[in-house]
């Protein structure tokens, strides 16, 4: 059995920007809705070698790139499961029929404004955790004042508030013998800190046509799948202020026959989380049986 | 009338300029190659890092010296190429104490 998975924000340009081929339809019609030429954009932000894209710019841009590699996959190639990572997760609902791509990418246009601006009225950020696991991430996040935004996979956790807690919390991670890598991100995604992004974001949902999925999402928030259609409005919403739980997600798959997964991109971020959690799991699934 | 001068003065120098810089760099130890660590030691950019800390290594005739952190901070970034050959004291990277 396999899953599809798609990955967040943190994509460098030029990796985007290869998934993102001159000319195709879905760039064009991309276009009309957004009001600028994608690819353009992604082109000229990743003149600089291992740049990031600024949140406005990034989430359409990975939507359409993973979008564009669903639609070239070969006949046969069936997932039983579809998972995205934060704005991922936007892709998967495209991509598992609850979402039209028009209606997706008018979302996607809202939420990743609503998170810039959101993201330049606090002087936030976000770092990852390697090393620690959940539990220990999180006794040092309640110490020093920041939340737990993504729990990845084992031993990889992202911390997110404001620069002096984060500050604080990379001490305690160093003296817990773990490391702290600063992320280029503009703000403290999935947490409180971007409440004021969820208004106009739940407006844009409601103007939205969702359907139950025909292949089963499973939810950053909760990290099981739900069909029902006011459930993934609300769930999308609290989504950008709340943990994505993409570990529980890849192990709750796991559980449900998941052997195989295959990342549509752009780049092979999602890969190597499901990567290091079978992993893990799969170590644990041999010392039981053992 | 000197006294309402130096008044004056003193209004005008009472509060001076203050800047605090939160950025430092780590110099190489000595002359040699620049070697970054692994990837799974040490990330260039973006690191948390305490004092003591090696960031790197300068290879000089088979022997290997540790760049260490004097600084406790975010990496922010590496400012010599793998491979490059370095003079004592030249910057290697660029930490932020924010």
């Amino acid at each position: 059995m396999k899953a599809g998975l798609w990955p967040g924000q943190g994509i460098p340009a030029r990796t985007v920007l290869e998934g993102l081929p001159a000319g195709h339809s879905l760039i064009r019609g991309a276009r009309e809705i957004l009001g600028y030429d994608l690819r353009r954009r992604v082109e000229i932000a990743g003149r600089r070698k291992g740049a990031l894209l600024p949140t406005a710019l990034a989430q359409p841009a990975i939507f359409i790139a993973g979008l564009i590699s669903w639609d070239e996959r070969p006949a046969g190639n069936d997932c039983a499961f579809l998972a995205g990572h934060s704005v991922g997760e936007y892709t998967a609902l495209v991509a598992g029929g609850a979402l039209t791509l028009e209606d997706a990418l008018r979302i996607v246009k809202v939420r990743a404004d609503a998170m810039e601006a959101a993201s330049k009225s606090a002087g936030t950020g976000m770092a990852a955790v390697l090393g620690l696991g959940l539990e220990r991430v999180s006794d040092i996040a309640d110490r020093a004042g920041v939340s737990v935004a993504n729990d990845n996979a084992p031993g990889q956790v992202v911390i997110a508030g404001g620069e002096a807690a984060l500050t604080e919390a990379a001490t305690l991670v160093r003296a817990a013998r773990g490391r702290s890598i600063l992320l280029e991100t503009a703000g403290a995604f999935h947490t409180e800190v971007m409440a004021s992004a969820e208004a106009p974001l739940r407006a844009a949902l409601a103007d939205a046509h969702i359907q139950p999925p025909a292949i089963p999402v499973v939810w950053n928030l909760t990290a099981r799948p739900y069909a029902d259609v006011e459930a993934i409005r609300d769930l999308l919403g609290r989504q950008l202020t709340a943990r994505v739980r993409f570990r529980e997600s890849l192990e709750w798959m796991w559980a449900e026959g998941v052997r195989e997964f295959e990342d549509f991109g752009p780049g092979q971020v999602a890969a190597g989380m499901a990567a290091r959690t079978f992993k893990q799991l799969e170590s644990s699934e041999v010392a039981v049986n053992a | 009338m000197l006294d309402s001068a130096i008044a004056a003065h003193e209004t005008v120098f009472a509060v001076p300029e203050t800047t605090t810089m939160l950025e430092r760099v780590v110099v190489a130890p000595c002359a040699g190659r620049f070697a970054p660590l692994s990837p799974e030691d040490f990330s260039s950019e973006g690191e948390w890092v305490e004092p003591g800390q090696a960031l790197a290594e300068i290879v000089k005739g088979g022997k290997r010296e540790p760049v260490r952190s004097p600084f406790r901070g975010w990496v922010m970034g590496m400012l010599a190429l793998p491979g490059q050959p370095v003079h004592q004291g030249e910057a290697l990277f660029w930490v932020s104490g924010r």
